[in-house]
């Protein structure tokens, strides 16, 4: 998947100033970045919610040529927040993902779907009922059925995650975040906005930094999350550590620093 | 918070195998209660003797034919259509708006049909003897057609922008419409002299008494044609609670969606108001109660709502012969007063779920 030179504008205001982006199948990408500088902008017009100018492709098409149910398919979208307008139950939502996609009518994939972000036996439930970390789950799972296969005939499925764990508890996050990188292992392709910067450390195989609607830096956590990257983009100045054994970047919010330039 | 914890409610069947059956019993439902409408009356004439005479190869009695085939039959034919179009109405319309609070009245549709009936009523005499002469009795049917059209066609163009319709602006824009139209409306009425004042009394209400087969033949196309354009948006409308972008990356063309949701609210709701008048609160109550019993789920919602539509204004109607007969009483006000305590505890329970 790749993002060619996007350009967005809302209102009067320029958001993306000529971004390129670019995610592999078989690897989660991260899209990091303080508020307001573009991630979800950037999501928002790989997924066609925003009115861009560029060229976005999905496995070598371009997605202007594609129509909603063609994309569907091949790609699935978890917002930040979905709200539900009617009383439906945790299963009838599930149902809606798996009817865009294409694992047809198999009546034993919402439970599945659900089983898969620690939600067995929440079927029956109405949606309004659960919190708003069990909504998100819901819809994870939801888009998990719309895309239920990461791979098909050599043809890659997409997960577009914008802040997936932003409301979860600990274990939850990582079974979220567990849920994308099995997704990655099995063929497929994640691009995922995140915030917190130890998690996305752990999980995501490329980062890609947005700062003020550009790419600030783009490589492995190791090469991308750095002092120099906090302080440049975030500007915060926290030394970064690496976990013992891994190697994996970490950093202490206690360790910051102030009063020093 | 603990009552809500202990009674956590839950869904156990498959809500769609629910609704199949809904389906069947609504169906038996509705010819039940159009064989009372036909039974039902002031006058003699009975349909059970109608049936025997049949039966046995007898012509009719006089009254029996006028009466039931003449009259009852194409007002039963009427209720039927409109009460189905006003159902299919709301369902759209809240499924449109991702709110069940919703209904072709609320964005000024209902509004711009009774502004053009006012209309003609009023100045109608002004128009050349030559118009007025080809429109005849029609001329009031063919103004509501004409307000409900042009309102709907504003609305969109106000509310969309770069091929977009914000559901927020079209919700505040049809208010707007509403005030704007019931004013100038006011204005007429003012205008009006005591003949017409009965005239927009009389309409306002909403009434099936006036059903002719020249009526329905109108109208049954332009709601047919709204009754199968709504068998194609039923995953539309399913995808579109969840919101537009969500539609959207489940492989719903959004946009297409909602064009024909607003078309098909228009034709059906315009041909209803054309023909019977303002009849208020089917296209809430209906829906709701379906949503209550076998879910949300469009697919089987729309048409189990024209069946209940059907058969609820069927029995307002039987109700407001019968009340006060040999007199009628308009049936806008039996519909009211069975449906705004239904939409007002509907309202009050779904605060209370929502803890406001």
């Amino acid at each position: 998947m790749q993002a060619k030179d996007i350009r967005v504008k809302i209102g009067r205001k320029d958001i993306l100033h000529g971004v390129n982006f670019r995610a592999e199948p078989g690897k989660v990408t991260a899209i990091i970045g303080p508020n307001g500088s573009g991630k979800s902008t950037l999501l928002k017009a790989m997924t066609g919610e925003h009115d861009y100018t560029g060229q976005i492709t999905l496995n070598g098409q371009d997605v202007r040529a594609l129509k909603p149910w063609q994309l569907a398919p091949l790609r699935a979208v978890l917002p930040q927040a979905a709200t539900v307008a009617f009383p439906y139950t945790v299963t009838e939502i599930v149902r809606m993902g798996q009817m865009g996609g294409l694992s047809g009518e198999d009546p034993t994939l919402p439970a599945r779907a659900l089983a898969r972000v620690d939600l067995a036996g929440f079927g029956p439930r109405f949606y309004s009922d659960l919190s708003g970390g069990e909504q998100q789950r819901v819809q994870l799972a939801r888009v998990l059925a719309q895309v239920w296969e990461p791979a098909d005939d050599g043809q890659p499925r997409w997960l577009f995650l914008d802040e997936p764990v932003a409301s979860l508890d600990i274990a939850h996050q990582f079974t979220v975040l567990d849920v994308a990188r099995d997704f990655a292992l099995a063929g497929g392709g994640v691009v995922v906005v995140m915030h917190d910067l130890n998690l996305t450390a752990m999980f995501a195989d490329k980062v890609t930094v947005m700062h003020k609607g550009r790419i600030a830096a783009s490589g492995s956590p190791v090469d991308t999350i750095t002092r120099g990257l906090l302080e440049d983009v975030y500007g915060c100045s926290i030394d970064v550590s690496r976990a013992p054994g891994k190697g994996v970047p970490f950093l202490l919010p206690q360790m910051r620093e102030t009063g020093v330039t | 918070m603990t009552a809500l914890a202990d009674h956590t409610a839950v869904v156990e069947v498959d809500r769609r195998d629910l609704a199949r059956r809904m389906t069947w019993v609504l169906g038996a439902l509705l010819i039940a209660v159009s064989l009372g409408s036909l039974a039902v009356g002031a006058s003699e004439a009975s349909l059970w003797r109608a049936l025997s005479d049949l039966a046995q190869g007898n012509a009719l009695s006089t009254l029996d034919r006028v009466v039931l085939v003449d009259i009852r039959l194409p007002r039963m034919v009427m209720g039927i259509m409109v009460g189905g179009a006003l159902a299919l109405s709301g369902v759209m319309m809240q499924g449109l708006f991702r709110n069940p609070l919703a209904d072709p009245g609320i964005v000024g549709v209902s509004a711009g049909a009774g502004f053009g009936a006012i209309v003609s009523i009023v100045l109608g005499s002004m128009l050349p003897v030559a118009v007025l002469a080809w429109a005849g009795s029609w001329l009031t049917a063919i103004a509501a057609f004409l307000g409900s059209w042009i309102s709907t066609l504003l609305l969109y163009r106000v509310s969309t922008r770069h091929g977009q319709t914000s559901v927020a602006t079209m919700l505040l824009a049809g208010i707007a419409l509403g005030a704007m139209t019931g004013a100038l409306g006011g204005i007429l009425v003012f205008m009006a002299d005591d003949q017409q004042l009965r005239d927009l009394t009389f309409w306002g209400m909403g009434s099936l008494a006036a059903a002719t087969w020249t009526k329905i033949a109108t109208a049954a196309p332009i709601m047919a044609l709204a009754g199968l354009a709504s068998v194609f948006i039923a995953r539309g409308l399913n995808g579109l609670s969840m919101g537009e972008a969500v539609a959207h990356h489940i492989g719903i063309n959004v946009q297409r969606t909602k064009n024909i949701a607003i078309l098909s609210v228009a034709a059906a709701t315009g041909a209803a108001v054309a023909i019977s008048g303002g009849i208020g609160f089917v296209g809430i109550v209906v829906p709701h109660l379906l949503r209550l019993s076998t879910g949300p789920d469009h697919h089987r919602l729309l048409p189990n709502a024209a069946l209940l539509g059907a058969s609820l204004l069927l029995g307002a109607d039987m109700i407001s012969r019968v009340i006060v007969a040999p007199a009628e009483l308009p049936i806008g006000i039996v519909t009211a007063i069975l449906g705004a305590p239904v939409f007002l505890w509907i309202l009050l329970r779904r605060f209370g779920q929502l803890g406001m």
